[in-house]
């Protein structure tokens, strides 16, 4: 069996030779090593072993030579999968959403370019921070004693607000999703029906168009009139809220993420402070295929979202969140707003895609993404086993020779 | 559509219910200029009760004396904050009486002090238009009360909008009336009401 092995090793060795030159480049990676094997080849093959994962630059580089002509093979050194996501919501208040990924139980840090941020232990299902601001890169940086992996998302341009536009008849609801919105830094422009062909308008509301509004929340039917603006408004990038009554609105209803079920209304002991929990809720059901749901009470989904065309629709199944606000105790206000303000957010338009920046989100996805999966090192394993494969063959030879020289002395 | 309910304050102190028939005037006059979802009857809500959260306009009248509890004064304060609207109206038509020196402590201690409202304020042209500033009432130009006609409303203010809405005209006993009985009036007293309750509604 060793003279197998052997015999297959010596074979392997004479192909792998024919086969072209390897070599195993063992100092770190430079631009001006990449520059001289662009212009003088070192090896038919290169191989490489990482530690960190090589920058986009250098990954970059390595698949042109590769296109070149030169092998370019890696041997994973143990990159830890980290990923990190820095999201600004459209939302005056500045919220930027990071979401880290990677081992289960480590630390992470996070900075932006204006310093350290925060830091996280990564759950089984990674982390999230909701930070009141970002700017420029945010940087996740994973440190254990033998290395450190440094993933970087763009936390987007800080884009001047949009305006919000709200339609309805003059209500309670529509008064307290104005203020919450307001209050939250937007710029709200709004049409309150009051009478047959007369309303308050504060601001501009029409017409729709995305170069100056971010959403539309339709509250009632009095929207109707104007539902084919906001269907083009939604198909040219535009967000959409629908309330239940909104949601009834034929060109509406036909784009809307689901159908407005049966009413709920939670009993509401006397006295007590008002919540999301006993607002009068309509189900969303069945949802559309394509629909998400973002917020579930219980078994029954109370708010949906889809795309439509270039936008995003919302439809929101709870009656008169004002009530919340009025008598939801003291965070009533805040989770009023907050909600109100996150709902917008879901579907707003940002204004369109951010510059293609430096970043790195994912460095061993995209190391793995370019240079495709890793070598298990199969040359450097077989000549390694060279040595003990000869010795198994001496000790082999050797025993076969005692055991005749000591046959006969048994 | 949720509907509009009028609410009128009960408190402790005095003659909350002087003015019984100013509720189904005002929902009348909704009703009939607006559309508005308003229910036909109106409520009556206790000032220092969390039931007065589920009335975001309430109207207080009264003649005598107003002198908030502890738990009024609170409730009063949260109100506001939270952005309810409190229209207060004096039934004496008084410049320095009971009514008006109690009240105007109460929610000043309450809310703030109360300033004079401009009288081109974004309610006057809520929803009919009025220049001239608050209409003025029967009782002023008779003569009754303090012999005067108010130029001016007085209001506290929160983050630009009213938050206590305060007037020594006596709406109260201007609006006081059966609503069938608009019939006979070439102009309906009860307009500036309908502004009271659309801005409410919309700011």
């Amino acid at each position: 069996m060793a003279l197998a092995t052997l015999l297959w090793l010596t074979v392997e060795a004479v192909g792998a030779r024919s086969a072209g030159t390897g070599v195993e480049v063992t100092a770190p990676l430079t631009q001006r090593a990449l520059a001289g094997w662009s212009t003088a080849p070192l090896a038919d093959t290169l191989s490489f072993r990482f530690d960190t994962a090589p920058s986009r630059l250098y990954r970059d580089w390595l698949v042109a030579l590769r296109r070149a002509g030169t092998g370019i093979r890696w041997i994973d050194g143990g990159i830890p999968a980290l990923v990190v996501e820095a999201d600004r919501r459209p939302d005056p208040a500045g919220v930027v959403i990071v979401r880290v990924s990677g081992p289960a139980g480590v630390a992470v840090r996070l900075d932006d370019d204006l310093g350290a941020l925060d830091s996280l232990v990564l759950g089984s299902s990674g982390g999230t921070l909701r930070l009141p601001s970002a700017a420029g890169l945010v940087r996740a940086t994973l440190r254990t004693p033998a290395r450190s992996v440094i993933a970087t998302s763009a936390s987007g341009p800080v884009r001047p607000p949009r305006h919000v536009v709200v339609l309805g008849a003059a209500g309670w609801e529509m008064k307290f999703v104005v203020a919450a919105l307001t209050e939250r830094g937007w710029v709200v422009d709004a049409r309150f029906g009051v009478a047959p062909g007369l309303a308050v308008t504060q601001g501009r509301p029409f017409p729709l168009d995305t170069a100056r509004h971010a959403a539309v929340i339709a509250l009632d039917s009095t929207a109707a009139s104007y539902a084919r603006s906001i269907v083009t408004f939604l198909r040219d990038g535009g967000g959409a809220l629908l309330a239940p009554d909104a949601a009834k609105i034929t060109e509406l209803r036909a784009l809307a993420p689901g159908r407005i079920g049966t009413l709920v209304r939670p009993p509401l002991s006397t006295g007590g402070s008002v919540s999301r929990e006993v607002l009068a809720l309509h189900e969303l059901a069945p949802l559309l295929d394509d629909a998400f749901a973002l917020e579930r009470r219980g078994a029954q989904v109370a708010v949906a979202v889809r795309r439509v065309g270039a936008g995003r629709i919302g439809q929101v199944g709870y009656r008169e969140t004002w009530r919340w606000r009025m008598a939801g105790g003291p965070d009533g206000i805040a989770g009023h707003r907050a909600w109100w303000a996150a709902l917008v957010a879901s579907v707003a338009y940002d204004g369109g895609p951010a510059a293609v920046g430096t970043d790195e989100p994912a460095p061993r996805a995209a190391l793995l993404s370019t240079l495709g999966a890793p070598s298990v090192g199969a040359a450097h394993s077989s000549r390694a086993l060279f040595p003990f494969v000869l010795m198994l063959l001496i000790g082999c030879l050797f025993g076969e020779w005692s055991s005749r020289r000591l046959r006969g002395a048994r | 559509m949720s509907e509009f309910v009028f609410a009128t304050a009960e408190y402790a102190s005095g003659d909350w219910d002087s003015a019984p028939l100013v509720p189904a005037n005002l929902i009348d006059s909704l009703a009939r200029y607006t559309s508005l979802a308003v229910a036909p009857q109106g409520v009556v809500v206790s000032l220092g009760s969390t039931d007065l959260l589920r009335f975001p306009l309430v109207f207080l009248t009264g003649h005598l004396p107003v002198r908030f509890t502890t738990a009024e004064r609170a409730m009063v304060r949260t109100f506001v904050e939270r952005g309810g609207i409190l229209f207060v109206d004096d039934h004496n038509h008084d410049v320095d009486g009971g009514f008006h020196r109690s009240a105007t402590e109460e929610i000043a201690q309450a809310v703030g002090p109360l300033r004079q409202l401009p009288n081109d304020h974004s309610l006057y042209s809520a929803f009919f238009p009025f220049p001239e500033g608050p209409p003025t009432t029967s009782q002023e130009l008779n003569g009754w009360g303090d012999n005067l006609v108010h130029r001016y409303l007085l209001a506290v203010e929160r983050a630009g909008r009213i938050a206590v809405l305060y007037s020594n005209k006596d709406y109260s006993s201007e609006w006081n009336y059966h609503p069938e009985t608009k019939r006979f009036y070439s102009v309906d007293n009860t307009r500036f009401g309908v502004n009271i309750v659309v801005y409410a509604l919309t700011r």
